[in-house]
């Protein structure tokens, strides 16, 4: 009797195990701080599970340890089914054969590019083919400026400068004891990359041409853009060379510096440490005849080349790029423009000033070793900031370099 | 007194105690061996020495396997891959044999880092040494509460290197530091300076401060470790002498503790060349590659480059380095063993 029963026990188990799990696929995320998000995440992959019959397994990991993680799993032929990558690195992890095309996916489903931005769209490309779709974005460099301090100088606190020359003499006059027009950083990360990429862009100019062999830096364009950066350097507090984004942004929150070009996630940052600051936003000050273009930031989703559960994980990701679900789980501002709206409209202030700036941007260079030529940008702005080298004579050497590394 | 020449005329004067003790030992296991054969066959004990040797085998073999994996055939992958030319783009490993380290040696990046190198880990070592001796002086005479700064002062060497670092880009900063506001308030406004870790003239010396800062404690117990061995009697006796406190601490003090500090010297050069958080935290290598050192630059290069061929080249040349300090360190054991 006691024999039967446990037979029966194991065949419910097996039958239940049989029935109610699909595939199960696994995905790789980036950590993020906002508290409820994770909460949001596991419901709508609950949703996505009940639905399709697949089990997701999700695992986060902070920014730093997400790339070194991935790499080595990749590099092994191991690695998750869903990865969630910088746009920064669609193009090397697409060259390295670590992430397959989704041509024929997107064209039998339906998703297509007006669901995005066109900068997140864009960034999902390499060499004519798309290898993954846009998760969320975020957009370099609105410009955040002080109301009050605005006011105190006899500055119209409802007009933000518009173009490079009024964005200079607007904080030239708001420059005085203590008190900066703006700050200006290189620091370690990418975010100098992005905001000088930006007046490279707003300026006509590009960083490296679309054959992705040859570096535009040293050309008129981008050598004006990072003049005008260097000129930015004498209405900003000293120390630009070492600060970092976060630093200079602090002394934004603490109102020693009047404007601040950052992007939309800084209202975050202001809600918990400034609360109170009485700030307005404007569009990245462009030169003269010139457009204002800001640098796309974000995440995209792909798919593992050696997946075995490949229809799964396109699922997945399909899934997780219409804008019902797209709006839930991004982090930041979402990719889906229809999810992006709401969300933009729900929990920012100036939602159509980031819409706007959102709808131009342009991504940085999609080139397999982008983390190799950002470091000799970021060298050759130091250079430059600190009055080592000319502008253009700097900018010469890193197109020299440059040059070299897209030609490996 | 002890000097070098003392030791070394009682050494030629007859035969040196060590081989003494040598030939003594042989002696005393001869005997013993003896005693062990003699109750059983040859046969039988030729056959336990075998049964010795594989047991031997069978207990090394573990570790061993673990040393393998863990450290000599990642070791020899490096040094093979240091031979190609490889690239994240195309996945593709070229040999170059050793044209790669030919290039790196022609290439300025190569000496820059040498010399970066050479000059943090000298500073650094330097004002370890100097500051944890000072302070272990300090700290050796008895004075109420000794207790409660001894265990405060080790507390730069207990938190994480990453904290420490973090803590001081804070202290650096430019607008906002502590740095800066402490020279401005002491009246020595000429001093403090725009930005510490962005002047590429700077920001070596000021990582260098934070080295000295962060290990400075690991010296200064091992040296006060040192003091309280040395005899108090050598001092009694400096006294009789008439020996005034500096000569007291150069031919008591020092001499006492010599081997310690040269030890000690040596154990901090290793870790200080190989040394990452600081750098990486403070200055990411930069202004303008000013301050990278070894472990910053390989991991620059490997981990966010992802040329793995160049990175390796680095890594060999870097071991090559290290493998130095290394064997004087384990002469230095070995000598001191001896003695």
């Amino acid at each position: 009797m006691k024999r039967l029963l446990w037979v029966l026990l194991f065949f419910l188990v097996a039958a239940g195990l049989l029935l109610g799990a699909g595939p199960k696929i696994t995905f790789w995320s980036m950590q993020q701080s906002a508290a409820d998000l994770r909460t949001r995440q596991e419901k709508a992959l609950k949703d996505f599970e009940a639905k399709n019959n697949v089990q997701v397994e999700l695992t986060v990991f902070p920014y730093s340890e997400l790339q070194d993680k991935l790499l080595t799993a990749m590099g092994a032929g191991q690695g998750p089914d869903v990865l969630l990558i910088d746009q920064i690195w669609v193009a090397q992890y697409a060259t390295a054969g670590f992430i397959q095309a989704l041509d024929n996916l997107v064209a039998g489903s339906s998703l297509k590019a007006t669901d995005f931005f066109p900068g997140a769209w864009g960034a999902a490309h390499f060499q004519g083919k798309q290898y993954a779709v846009p998760f969320d974005v975020g957009v370099w460099a609105l410009l955040y400026y002080n109301k009050d301090m605005f006011k105190a100088a006899g500055l119209d606190p409802e007009k933000p400068p518009v173009t490079w020359d009024d964005f200079y003499s607007v904080g030239k006059k708001l420059t005085k004891a203590n008190q900066y027009g703006t700050a200006i950083w290189v620091g370690t990360g990418d975010a100098v990359q992005c905001v000088c990429d930006a007046l490279v862009a707003s300026n006509g100019g590009k960083v490296v041409d679309d054959s992705g062999k040859k570096s535009l830096l040293n050309q008129p364009p981008a050598v004006q853009a990072f003049d005008y950066y260097k000129k930015l350097n004498t209405i900003s507090p000293p120390g630009t060379v070492g600060r970092s984004e976060e630093d200079s942004f602090k002394l934004f929150t603490a109102g020693q510096v009047a404007m601040f070009l950052y992007g939309e996630w800084g209202q975050d940052t202001i809600a918990v440490r400034a609360p109170n600051l009485n700030y307005g936003m404007g569009l990245f000050p462009r030169p003269a005849n010139g457009k204002s273009i800001g640098t796309f930031g974000g995440w995209e989703m792909a798919i593992n080349s050696k997946s075995q559960h490949k229809d799964a994980a396109w699922k997945l990701i399909a899934s997780l790029g219409e804008a019902k679900v797209n709006q839930q789980v991004a982090s930041l501002t979402p990719a889906n423009v229809t999810a992006a709206d709401v969300f933009l409209k729900a929990n920012r202030k100036y939602p159509d000033v980031i819409y706007k700036q959102l709808t131009t941007a342009l991504y940085r260079p999609l080139v397999p070793n982008y983390p190799a030529i950002a470091e000799v940008q970021r060298a050759a702005t130091q250079q430059i900031l600190l009055g080592q080298m000319a502008t253009k004579a700097a900018l010469d050497q890193a197109v020299q370099k440059i040059d070299q590394l897209l030609g490996k | 007194m002890t000097h070098p020449g003392e030791r070394n005329g009682r050494a030629s004067d007859g035969p040196p105690a060590s081989s003494a003790t040598d030939v003594d030992r042989s002696w005393m296991g001869s005997t013993n061996r003896q005693k062990r054969r003699r109750p059983t066959a040859a046969r039988r004990s030729s056959l336990a020495e075998e049964n010795d040797t594989l047991l031997g085998y069978i207990f090394t073999g573990p570790s061993l396997v673990i040393l393998a994996v863990m450290l000599f055939i990642p070791m020899g992958y490096s040094i093979a891959l240091s031979l190609f030319r490889t690239s994240m783009a195309n996945s593709i490993y070229t040999f170059v044999g050793f044209r790669g380290f030919l290039d790196a040696l022609m290439n300025g990046d190569l000496w820059r880092i040498v010399i970066n190198s050479v000059a943090w880990t000298a500073a650094v070592v330097a004002g370890q040494l100097v500051i944890g001796m000072a302070g272990a002086m300090l700290l050796a005479d008895p004075f109420p509460g000794r207790w409660l700064v001894r265990s405060l002062v080790i507390l730069p060497w207990v938190i994480p290197g990453v904290v420490a670092a973090l803590m001081w880009r804070l202290i650096y900063d430019a607008q906002l530091g502590l740095l800066n506001a402490f020279l401005t308030k002491i009246g020595l406004m000429q001093l403090a300076r725009e930005d510490w870790l962005g002047d590429p003239n700077l920001a070596l010396w000021a990582t260098v401060l934070t080295g000295i800062w962060k290990g400075f404690p690991f010296s200064m117990v091992m040296c006060l470790a040192a003091l309280q061995n040395v005899p108090r009697e050598l001092y009694e006796a400096a006294d009789m002498d008439g020996a005034r406190p500096f000569q007291k601490f150069r031919y008591v003090t020092v001499p006492s503790i010599s081997d310690v500090v040269r030890t000690v010297a040596l154990l901090i050069s290793i870790w200080t060349f190989n040394y990452f958080e600081i750098i990486w935290v403070l200055t990411r290598g930069g202004p303008v590659g000013s301050t990278h050192i070894f472990p910053t630059f390989i991991y620059q290069i490997s981990f966010r480059n992802f040329d793995y061929g160049e990175a390796s080249r680095f890594a060999v040349i870097s071991f090559v380095i290290v493998s130095g300090f290394s064997l004087l360190y384990i002469r230095r054991l070995r000598s001191t063993r001896q003695i």
